[in-house]
């Protein structure tokens, strides 16, 4: 009877202890997992191109290696972008009508994590990893997914990526040449604004014949990081955390208007363009010759100008430093989804973990950048050298500009603040706003203006009406209401 | 018991019984068998292996087949579109041929006619990427060397991708890339420019035939001038546009003018993807099988491999993996390795993605599973094992089973024969302990119908015992010594009730009921039976002869051979066709009650000596054999000086004075003698069987010597000498009768005492006949007054006046047949100086018998008593004083008799007027007239009654000086008012004479009888009596 007792006590505690232990090692949870009867993964992502092709080539690497040893099959989806992706998760978390099932893991910005995870539905990761293992990742990448504040890890990073600027060296030399613009006017956004009408002006130049013909310069893949960099740069965040933690909308007039004025005005004067998809379409076929974009963005920088059917160089580029506003802090963007996974079963977390973990190791990390243009979650992979050491192991498969974007970007980290805005739930809309507004109106009074020039109204006259007070105001009235309704609601 | 044991005995020997085992276990163990073969049997019969190895087979087959059909209409479904598409680019081409006033030569010259015909095409084109869910979408124009340059071969093109069909873009074509084509076509369409994008499409790395899709189509489509378009599609596998570029496998037609012109190619591609996702790698259990999608370009039968899912892949096809279906295993499994280690199985299912019209036809695609052979067949060997296995485990099963239920079943009834066997051994063994009434009890089985049956049992046991315990409990709680056992020959055990056991009482045996083995029982037996008179009875010994209802009564004697104390056992037996029914009685108190009675009623309490009566029994008894008597002597003793002992000390020193002579005389005993008290202090002793008078002689001198020498201590410590007289007669001298001799005896006995006393004396027959009833009668008073053997009748005295009666006289009568007469014993007691003794019986036996007679009713409480008193004596004032308290009613009733015959002491009358005066009594003088003194005592005395002598009355009618004396009497009486009683009246004329004469009461004859129970007068007499005085007073 005693003993009995004695017995199942000690069976208990044996019991009880299994889950810890499993924690710290792994091997409690190894356990769960067969490769006769293997988990099945789903992973939604917004990867695209030369990033869905390396993903899932890393995916399929999973499956054939460690997945197939270990009984864990990925599959990956796209949502092609990542307001789409977060939209497919809610649904489908929310069960909405026809939509799919849930993945088990998706990419994601911290606003739908944060989003999903107030509807309970988000693993704490931090239970699948050791502390260590953990303290190799950078550690704002790692707080960027401890929103919850209970010290758990509802999002992993698995790519970040900030911006950087491209030049095309080649067009750039001749009118460095010509007009003696130097690297260091495109320090600021100021500057950049400045080199851009002389650019305008030089290439107008070329063709004396024709009028305004002067070539755009510059372009820019995301207004939103613009907005919410330049707002932070100029002491204004958009979004701000009042004493009751709740999201304040703050719209600081001048500098939206300082936004203003070095975007839309330059933009509408046609020193900037937005015409491809992406800048580097327009890069591409020498509509311009410099922009930002993210590092990811890096693959698709052209190698060669395609003018026309007939008309087509090489060039050389160069990877610059984002410009930041004249005076102020610089702050750069922090930007790409980690993965967050589903709440489910201690199986199918841990499998997802067991993903993340292997997609993550430092050598595949560094893989995975090379080939998209991501950067390194851990530590130790934000190291250039590391990471041309590996593309030269891998048999420097990138161009050079890849890997020059890599190396001044992690330059950019390290010499700049990371700066991401803050999410709350509204943030995937206000995200379009601060995307769209301006840039929209831009496109759409540029192609006015154009219109207007072609019909034969002077340049100077037309601008005049762009580039006023009203004009701002009218927009900014737009704009503001837009966030407002966007808070308010 | 005999039942059950007969009926066991004949089952037994008639039907030889099998046991349980053959009976359960073997019936199960061929059923086991049996089920285990037609389970077998069915399953081979059926098919069942072969079908289960088919069906693993079949699935796979199933399983290609399934996906082969997946695919097919993936790839059909994507193909029927682009024919579509194709047509209406001819139109969009014929239309701006037309415009433009261009044949459709001119593509190799005019870039713009390309270039309007690719940028009029992009939206249908787009369509048909969307529509068909493709990853890719292109067109190419046979623009000939109009795009190359040096080192490459170019051509107009739009080759537009989508990564992932399935999600679409909502708005825009945000997910979509440009390969090649015109960036304002991209720009226009808002796609983007993929990384690798170009203007045109560079034809000139066609390593790995990657351009195939246009070449082979475009060639085809251009041999084969009248076949339609329809029938020109064209599926090509993996290939890439640019270096770095993902592979698509193609389907591809040729874009063809009405007449005939082939100027491009219009296709689709679909990635790697998209048909996997169609053929999962994990289709298969545990994915022991993978897909491969395989083409077969030449129609040799050996198909290469354009796809494959499935990590598995690595394992199952290596270098020397041929897929063909060379090495047939079942219907349609191939073995594709058959040298290698891993048996990599297959099925190949040929796709039908061509209609009967292409050009291709011979080319086959195919979607073809490779499978691990011993994993698709796992469940079958597995299944196989694990029949093995369970018919093994089954088998073993049932017959544990088998065992065990045989086991279960047997074990109560073995337990149950087992109980009852080691019952039987336990008799056999434990012996003289063994318990009968121990029930067999038999622990719960688990089986209900055991439990019952051992439960019908136990309550039958039960019945029986309680039965046979609750006689024995009976028995042995009345403990009456009665002690029961029950021997049964068939079995040969004995039952021994506990009764018997505590009636024996043998050594080390517990008390209880127990079945034991006839030896023991005759050990038991034999303890208390020495002789063994029980168990060699007949009745035991002889089991064929049917004593049948025979009863047997055996009774033995044993002495306890520790405390010597003896018993005695009453063995009563009766035979019962098969056993002997015993009942044994302790009788030792029966026996010893009567022996007791029996000694008590021969012995004398005091001296341990026979008494009379068994001293005669004893002699009776001897006389019958006379001739042992021999030569023999009665000897008759008396104790001397007893009486004075007796009255002197006490009747306990006289005990002791008796007893001392008595242990004395005991000593005759050892020479053979019976010795016997025959009364008081009279003993007798008979010495027979010897050969001389001498030495019976020598015997008596000794045993004289011995109580000459003996004395006993009395209460004063004198030591007082035993002193006896004796007398012998001698047998056959003096008499042959004993009753005589014992008479010769006393009487020489009484001759001693009466002279020398303390002597023994010879018996002189001349003696005898002289002094002979002297001295019985003095023995004879002696007895009667030892034994207070007198009654007193009573005779009334009536009278004279009236006839009532006025009183009684009680009469002494002896109750003796040798004195009857009281004159004769007073006279006797007289010479035996026991008047005394005389006078206070009389008075105490006669006051009583009064009493008696008042309580009767037979007597008046006012009649007076007449009580006769000897003059010469007068009562101790101990004994008046008792007489007066016994009698205290009636004292006045008294009327004392004054004997007148005796001589007159004044002192004695004097005191006994002082005794009548104090009652109130009378005292009467009676025998008035017969004595000398007569007047003179009627002086002194004072009488306060006279009674007239019958010598007087009788005959007084006839004689006249009778007449006259009684009538002076009566003058001279009523001067002294003294009433005068006539006795003796015995005649009626008597009566009337003497009432005549004027006498107050009668008594006599005539009126009544002295009777024991008086009865009234007679009414006739009392008539008379006043008929006399009527006339009497007339005179």
């Amino acid at each position: 009877m005693r003993k009995c007792r004695i017995f199942s006590m000690a069976l208990s505690i044996i019991l009880a202890m299994i889950p810890f232990s499993g924690c710290g090692e792994d091997e409690g949870y190894e356990a769960l997992l067969s490769k006769d009867d293997p988990v099945t993964l789903t992973i939604w992502h917004y990867y695209n191109g030369v990033q869905q092709t390396s993903f899932d080539k890393m995916v399929s690497e999973f499956n054939n290696t460690v997945g197939h040893e270990k009984g864990i099959l990925v599959e990956s989806y796209t949502k092609n972008n990542i307001s789409e992706l977060a939209d497919s998760v809610i649904a489908s978390v929310s069960k909405d009508p026809g939509a799919d099932d849930p993945p088990d893991i998706f990419g994601t910005y911290a606003e739908t994590a944060f989003t999903i995870d107030k509807m309970g539905m988000l693993a704490d990761l931090s239970q699948y990893f050791t502390e260590d293992e953990i303290n190799e990742y950078i550690d704002e990448y790692i707080n960027e997914g401890r929103f919850s504040g209970d010290n758990s890890i509802k999002i992993f990073p698995t790519a970040k990526s900030t911006e950087v600027m491209m030049l095309n060296l080649t067009d750039w030399q001749k009118f460095a040449d010509a007009t003696g613009a130097s690297f260091d006017d495109l320090k600021t956004i100021e500057g950049l604004a400045e080199t851009a009408e002389k650019y305008y002006n030089y290439t107008d130049s070329l063709t004396p014949d024709v009028e305004n013909d002067g070539k755009s310069f510059y372009g820019r893949d995301s207004l939103a990081n613009y907005m919410s960099i330049g707002a932070k740069q100029l002491g204004a965040e958009f979004f701000l955390k009042d004493e009751n933690n709740n999201t304040v909308l703050n719209i600081d007039k001048a500098v939206v208007r300082r936004l203003w004025d070095n975007y839309y005005v330059p933009y509408v004067k046609g020193y900037y363009t937005a015409e491809n998809r992406y800048r580097s379409d327009d890069a591409k076929i020498g509509s311009i010759i410099a922009f930002t974009c993210s590092t990811t963005g890096a693959a698709y920088y052209p190698d060669e100008v395609t003018i026309n059917d007939e008309y087509s160089y090489p060039i050389e580029n160069i990877i610059l430093p984002v410009p930041d506003f004249e005076g102020c802090e610089p702050y750069i963007v922090q930007q790409g989804a980690g993965m967050s996974v589903i709440k489910s079963d201690q199986r199918t977390e841990y499998a997802s973990a067991v993903f993340l973990k292997w997609f993550t190791e430092e050598e595949r990390n560094i893989e995975f950048s090379i080939n998209s243009g991501y950067l390194p979650v851990r530590k130790n992979a934000n190291n250039f050298e590391k990471i041309s050491e590996i593309n030269d192991r891998m048999g420097k498969t990138v161009n050079d500009t890849m890997m020059n974007a890599i190396k001044t970007a992690i330059d950019e980290i390290n010499s700049c603040t990371l700066y991401t805005s803050m999410p709350f739930e509204k943030s995937a809309e206000t995200r379009d706003v601060l995307s769209y507004s301006m840039q929209d109106r831009a496109s759409a009074d540029y192609a006015e203006i154009c219109e207007r020039i072609a019909n034969g109204e002077k340049r100077e006259k037309v601008l005049e009406e762009y580039i006023g007070d009203e004009s701002f105001e009218s927009w900014f009235e737009g704009f503001r209401t837009s966030l407002e309704q966007i808070c308010q609601k | 018991m005999k039942y059950t044991s007969h009926s066991t005995s004949e089952k037994s020997g008639n039907n030889k019984g099998k046991p349980f085992s053959s009976r359960i276990f073997f019936p199960m163990l061929f059923l086991t068998l049996i089920q285990l073969l037609t389970f077998l049997t069915v399953l081979i019969l059926g098919g069942e292996f072969s079908y289960i190895k088919k069906y693993a087979y079949n699935t796979v087959i199933e399983k290609t087949t399934n996906r082969k059909n997946y695919v097919e209409n993936m790839m059909n479904q994507k193909t029927s579109l682009v024919y579509e598409t194709a047509k209406e680019v001819n139109d969009i081409t014929n239309q701006i041929l037309e415009e433009q006033n261009l044949t459709i030569d001119d593509l190799s010259l005019n870039k713009d006619l390309s270039k309007r015909i690719l940028s009029d095409s992009a939206e249908p084109l787009i369509y048909l990427l969307r529509r068909n869910m493709v990853n890719d979408a292109f067109i190419v124009l046979d623009t000939g060397e109009l795009y190359c340059d040096e080192n490459n071969l170019k051509k107009a093109g739009i080759y537009i991708r989508d990564i992932d069909t399935a999600e679409n873009s909502i708005t825009n074509n945000q997910d979509l890339f440009m390969e090649a084509g015109n960036s304002e076509i991209a720009h226009s369409l808002g796609i983007a420019l993929d990384y690798e994008w170009s203007l045109h499409m560079n034809m000139s790395d066609n390593e790995d035939n990657n351009f195939g899709f246009y070449f082979d189509t475009i060639g085809t489509a251009r041999r084969k001038e009248n076949v339609s378009a329809y029938h020109l599609g064209h599926w090509t596998g993996f290939s890439k546009i640019s270096v770095s570029a993902q592979p698509s496998i193609k389907y591809t037609i040729p874009l063809i003018l009405d007449d005939g012109t082939v100027y491009g190619v219009i296709g689709i591609g679909l990635m790697e993807k998209m048909i996997i996702q169609n053929m999962p790698s994990n289709d298969f259990f545990s994915e022991s099988a993978c897909y491969i999608l395989g083409f077969d370009e030449n129609n040799n039968g050996e198909y290469s491999i354009v796809l494959h899912s499935g990590p598995v892949f690595v394992k199952l096809v290596d270098s020397n993996t041929v897929i063909s279906r060379k090495n047939k295993i079942k219907s349609d499994i191939y073995d594709f390795n058959p040298d290698a280690k891993t048996e990599s199985i297959g099925n190949i299912q040929e796709m039908n993605i061509y209609n009967s019209g292409s050009p291709y036809k011979s080319q086959k695609w195919a979607l073809i599973s490779v499978a691990d052979k011993s994993r698709i067949l796992s469940i079958y060997t597995s299944l196989i094992k694990l029949f093995v296995i369970s018919s093994l485990i089954s088998t073993g099963f049932s017959i544990l089973c088998a065992l065990i239920i045989n086991w279960r079943i047997t074990k109560p009834v073995t337990v149950m024969i087992n109980t009852l066997n080691s019952r039987t051994r336990v008799i056999k063994e434990s012996g003289l302990n063994a318990r009968s009434d121990e029930l067999v009890y038999f622990s719960s089985s688990g089986i209900d119908e055991f439990d019952k049956l051992s439960e019908a049992i136990n309550k039958l046991q039960n019945d029986v015992m309680e039965q046979s315990s609750r006689v024995s409990r009976i028995i042995s709680m009345v403990d009456m010594g009665i002690g029961v056992f029950m021997y049964d020959f068939t079995s040969g055990s004995v039952f021994v009730g506990e009764s018997l056991i505590k009636l024996f009482r043998p050594a080390g045996m517990e008390q209880e009921d127990k079945l034991i083995s006839f030896s023991d029982f005759h050990k038991l037996v034999k303890t208390i039976d020495k002789e063994d008179k029980v168990c060699s009875n007949k009745i035991f010994t002889d089991s064929t002869t049917d004593f049948s209802g025979e009863s047997i009564s055996i009774e033995v004697f044993y002495t306890n051979p520790v405390n010597k104390t003896a018993r005695w056992f009453k063995f009563n037996m009766m035979k019962d066709k098969s056993s002997v029914m015993g009942l044994v009685q302790d009788i030792t108190k029966i026996v010893i009650e009567k022996k007791k009675i029996e000694y008590e009623r021969d012995y004398d309490i005091t001296t341990g000596l026979l008494n009379r009566r068994a001293y005669y029994n004893k002699i009776d008894e001897m006389f019958t054999n006379p001739k042992a008597l021999k030569i023999s002597a009665f000897i008759m003793i008396d104790l001397d000086n007893l009486k004075y002992v007796n009255d002197t000390y006490g009747h306990d020193f006289g005990d002791d004075y008796i007893k001392t002579a008595a242990n004395i005389f005991k000593t005759f005993r050892d020479y053979g003698g019976v010795v016997a008290r025959m009364s008081g202090d009279e003993f007798n002793v008979f010495l027979s069987g010897f050969d001389s008078k001498d030495e019976i002689r020598r015997i008596i001198a000794s045993v004289r010597d011995r109580l000459s020498e003996s004395y006993c201590i009395l209460a004063d410590g004198t030591h007082y000498k035993i002193r006896a007289s004796g007398g012998i007669s001698w047998y056959p001298d003096d008499s042959l009768s004993y009753e005589l001799l014992i008479k010769y005896a006393d009487f020489a006995m009484y001759t001693i005492k009466h002279s020398t006393k303390g002597d023994i004396a010879e018996f002189d027959i001349s003696s005898y006949s002289k002094d002979a009833i002297l001295i019985t009668g003095i023995e004879e008073m002696n007895r009667i007054i030892d034994e207070q053997s007198i009654r007193y009748t009573f005779q009334s005295i009536v009278s004279a006046k009236t006839g009532e009666i006025y009183g009684y006289e009680a009469l002494m009568r002896p109750q003796s047949d040798v004195l009857k007469s009281p004159l004769e014993f007073i006279r006797i007691a007289r010479t035996g100086a026991k008047l005394y003794e005389i006078e206070r019986l009389t008075w105490t036996l006669s006051l009583k018998n009064y009493r008696e007679q008042i309580e009767k009713g037979n007597i008046s409480r006012k009649s007076r008593i007449f009580i006769n008193s000897l003059s010469n004596c007068l009562m101790k004032k101990e004994d008046i004083l008792l007489l007066e308290s016994e009698n205290r009613d009636y004292l006045k009733n008294v009327v004392l008799e004054v004997l007148e015959s005796d001589k007159a002491n004044d002192e004695y009358i004097t005191a006994k007027q002082e005794i009548v005066s104090r009652w109130g009594a009378k005292i009467a003088l009676d025998d008035f007239g017969s004595g000398y003194n007569s007047e003179y005592a009627l002086i002194t005395i004072n009488p306060n009654l006279i009674k007239i002598d019958r010598s007087i009355i009788s005959g007084c009618d006839r004689d006249i000086s009778r007449t006259s004396i009684i009538s002076n009497l009566v003058q001279v009486a009523r001067t002294k008012n003294i009433l005068v009683l006539a006795e003796g009246v015995e005649t009626y004329n008597e009566m009337r004479t003497v009432i005549e004469c004027g006498v107050d009461l009668l008594q006599g004859y005539y009126l009544t009888r002295p009777l024991f129970e008086p009865l009234p007068i007679n009414e006739k007499i009392v008539e008379e009596i006043k008929e006399i005085n009527r006339k009497a007073v007339k005179k």
